[in-house]
């Protein structure tokens, strides 16, 4: 009886006093659990517990949801325009980490206030099965040629749709939505996340679908050969930077500012292309596969300004085209 | 006022505030959403053009969906009434796909048939290109809800006593006219009551679409999960659930003014020749149970490739994929929180059939039009402010949802229980628990067990709520976990896991179903 006592104690005082950061982020950055959470464990002693929310519209839906509450000490995965709406809607606490410096190129720094840090980036794509597609598109009206061929993310629910959205607003500036009216017959179908159309598109469902330029490294690590190809429409490419941030009511503030800090090493950073297939913020060896990654050669932007002021209207002008 | 009359109204009341708790209840997850997020004044605009878009899909969808499946159903449904053979009773016995058939491994074994690498393209060389069309969420539903009126009218029809077609003969009517003027009108009540419950279930419709239609297909379940999971847009959410409420409210009221003609006649089997109904039911039976054997033997055959692989099912109880992908967890919490909501909702249905008022079903089926989503979302909240543990609120959830269809199937076993036998009982002296325990429970039992076990399937599989709750990584369920093997292109595990699911749900059913009949027996 005594042990029973002795063992019921003890597992209620670590369940009580154990030093637990709770990660958020979307479902493809799962592999963060795999390979690098465990050298952070050990080196601050404590146990992170990753929460794994569909796409990162959801996370931020989820931060919103917890406001009062929250749950999370950190929220890793935000973009440029979810990383606004979680500032603005006062979820996010700032704070630089001390080895800043680390980045390469400190313009990927998008947040000037620090409430998000970057840790990884790179550009908006169409990948394409070369098969199925046999004439390669060029421009985004290419795109609206072949119809029911393109799987593209809800931009309510997705950072990859939103950016292709904010994409083609940065392309067509006002004619943006006449642009969609002649995509619709192109789009198969419409999905949450990234990670559901990408199992569609490799499952064969559509020869094209909204990703990243890096996804021909991937086609060249996983297939030996670039066996889907990525194309940026020769308007100019988009590129997404994703952040870190310690969500505003933190248990584990120190702890989350060590993990701010964390994604910023090399232990984090390196991982990063083979896992995230993304490009890292740091100086770290690349696989060779990366030379396969396609690099834009016009970068098109979109205002803080414009994106504060207008995201929510051209989501639900988005939904009037779309639903 | 007599001690009877005492008794009675003390025993009325009871029953009373028991109602009046349940929907308390009920409205008890939902209070802490409207308070925080929800102003009345939001009421004005409830109709909008893009609710009216949503709404104007839903019932389009619904409507021909519903049509499609009456159209299809209706050769199977002659054929299964005149014919008592091995093909009849696999057309009856598809009445287990709408109540009980995991919708994720349905959208799984779908896609393996209709894709444009799948089966039927891969062997026979047709390509459909359904997969998200409006086309494949029409056929899912056939799939689904065609079922129902295979088993309605096929009842209906072997309930027409033979002396009526008889006389008709006699009278000199052909078959044509026998079947409009005299058969006609005596199924269409069975019609009736199949068309507003397949209806309900298209309109409410929530995995078909998602995982064949897609977000451009919304329906307002789709929309409302989708809002409360990514926009946050509270008071829009409420507005598409209240409308979604009125009209299944609605369309409830209906289906329970509808009356069948029942009468307990002989069942006729006229041997005929019917070599076109025969013909049809032959197709149909291969569209329906292709996509159950496909979706059975994709544990072990790769139909994508083409060939046997039983790696899926062998990983799925692997370490190393348990530790994203929680498989055996999320079957042992599904298999819990299943076991304890039917347990609990079927004891209380049976308490409140024992004291039945007309209250009681307006009462319990009115529920059933409450946005599965906007509850999942309102449990996920409770947890957030109370820090409620997960296995309760889905618990919690899974009863609330179960308590209507537990009602609907025990209704007639229950409230037509030969009261002569109970007060048989109290006439020799036996009080209410002893009356329960060697009269009704006996008695009842076999309809009891098989109703708990029937809601225990369905539950097992249940998706919409945990979907929306997002409860992978929280509280595994064995739906949810399926959702996200499929979505990380973990397609062996997944179908592996879909067969199981299949397995483990059809196995349930039949020993509920041979429970049932050996008690008629």
């Amino acid at each position: 009886m005594k042990k029973i006592f002795m063992a019921l104690f003890l597992v209620l005082t670590l369940f009580l006093f154990s030093n637990v950061l709770t990660i958020y982020t979307y479902e493809s950055l799962s592999w963060i659990e795999e390979s690098v959470i465990s050298s952070f464990e050990e080196i601050n002693n404590c146990k992170i517990n990753v929460i794994k929310l569909g796409d990162t519209g959801n996370v931020l839906n989820r931060l919103r949801l917890e406001k009062i509450r929250p749950k999370a000490d950190v929220v890793i995965g935000l973009d440029q325009s979810l990383s606004l709406l979680a500032v603005r809607e006062n979820l996010l606490i700032p704070y630089m980490p001390n080895n800043i410096t680390n980045l390469t190129d400190l313009n990927l720094i998008f947040d000037k206030d620090f409430f998000v840090t970057p840790f990884d980036y790179g550009a908006i794509a169409i990948i394409y099965d070369p098969e199925r597609i046999p004439v390669l598109p060029n421009t985004f009206e290419d795109l609206t040629k072949n119809p029911s061929s393109l799987i593209i993310q809800n931009p309510r629910s997705s950072s990859t749709g939103q950016a292709f959205l904010l994409w083609t607003i940065a392309v067509f500036k006002d004619d943006w939505q006449d642009f969609w009216r002649e995509l619709k017959p192109a789009i198969l179908t419409v999905t949450n996340g990234w990670s559901e159309s990408f199992s569609r598109f490799e499952k064969g469902e559509a020869p094209m679908m909204v990703s990243y330029a890096t996804d021909g490294a991937y086609s060249h690590y996983y297939y030996g050969s670039t066996r889907y190809k990525a194309f940026m429409p020769k308007e100019g490419g988009y590129v997404q930077i994703e952040g870190a941030g310690i969500v505003n009511g933190t248990k584990n503030l120190e702890l989350a500012q060590k993990f701010i800090e964390f994604v910023l090493t090399d232990d984090f950073q390196k991982e990063i292309p083979l896992n995230q297939w993304m490009f890292p913020v740091t100086d770290v060896e690349m696989s060779e596969s990366f030379n396969y990654a396609l690099k834009p050669e016009k970068i098109l932007k979109i205002s803080s300004e414009d994106l504060t002021n207008n995201l929510e209207k051209w989501l639900d002008e988005w939904e009037k085209i779309m639903f | 006022m007599g001690k009877n009359n005492v008794l009675n109204f003390t025993k009325n009341n009871k029953i009373y505030i028991v109602i009046f708790l349940y929907i308390l209840i009920w409205l008890f997850p939902f209070s802490f959403l409207f308070r925080d997020f929800y102003s009345f004044g939001n009421i004005k605009n409830i109709i909008n053009p893009q609710l009216m878009r949503v709404l104007k899909f839903t019932f389009y969808q619904a409507f021909f969906s519903t049509i499609f499946s009456l159209i299809i159903s209706f050769f199977p449904a002659f054929y299964a009434s005149r014919r008592k053979n091995f093909i009849a009773k696999l057309l009856e016995s598809s009445i287990f796909i709408p109540f009980f058939f995991p919708p994720i491994s349905m959208i799984t074994a779908f896609s393996m048939i209709y894709a444009s690498n799948g089966f039927l393209n891969s062997v026979f060389g047709i390509d459909l290109k359904i997969l998200f069309t409006i086309k494949a969420v029409f056929l899912a539903h056939i799939f689904y809800n065609s079922p129902i009126f295979v088993k309605y009218i096929s009842e209906a029809l072997k309930n027409i006593p033979s002396i009526f077609i008889e006389t008709s003969k006699i009278e000199g009517a052909g078959k044509l006219k026998t079947f409009f003027l005299i058969e006609f009108p005596l199924i269409l009540p069975a019609i009736s009551r199949a068309f507003f419950l397949v209806f309900t279930y298209c309109f409410t419709s929530f995995a078909v679409i998602l995982g064949l239609g897609g977000l451009q297909f919304s329906t307002l379940e789709v929309a409302i999960s989708n809002i409360l999971r990514s926009s946050l847009d509270f008071p829009r959410a409420i507005n598409y659930a209240l409308v979604q409420f009125f009209i299944l409210l609605i369309m409830n009221i209906l289906i329970s003014n509808i009356k069948s003609h029942e009468q307990i006649v002989e069942k006729n089997y006229r041997e005929k020749k019917i070599s076109f109904s025969f013909i049809f039911s032959i197709l149909y039976i291969i569209f329906i149970y292709s996509i159950i054997i496909i979706g059975i033997t994709a544990a072990f055959y790769n139909y994508y490739d083409m060939k046997f692989d039983f790696s899926g099912l062998l990983n799925l109880f692997s370490d190393s994929l348990n530790r994203r992908f929680p498989v055996i967890k999320s079957l042992f919490n599904s298999f819990f929180v299943a076991v304890v909501s039917s347990f609990v909702s079927v004891s209380f249905v049976f308490y409140l059939l024992k004291n039945y008022k007309r209250l009681t079903s307006i009462m319990i089926m009115s529920v059933m039009g409450v946005s599965s989503a906007f509850l999942a979302i309102s449990l996920l909240y409770l947890n957030i402010l109370f820090d409620i543990p997960y296995i309760l609120l889905v618990i919690f959830g899974y009863i609330l949802v179960s308590t209507p269809i537990a009602f609907s199937f025990l209704y007639y076993h229950v409230t037509s229980f030969d009261k002569s036998l109970i007060e048989a009982g109290k006439i020799d002296g036996a009080g209410k628990f002893q009356i329960f325990k060697k009269i009704e429970f006996p008695i009842l039992f076999p309809v009891l067990f098989s109703t708990f076990l029937q809601i225990f399937a369905i539950m097992f599989g249940e998706f919409t709520i945990s979907y929306t709750m997002q409860l992978r990584d929280v509280f595994p369920l064995v739906s949810i976990v399926n959702y996200s093997l499929s979505s990380n292109r973990f397609f062996k595990e997944s179908s592996a896991l879909s067969a199981l699911n299949i397995i483990i749900i059809f196995s349930i059913f039949y020993f509920s179903k041979w429970l049932e009949n050996k008690k008629k027996e």
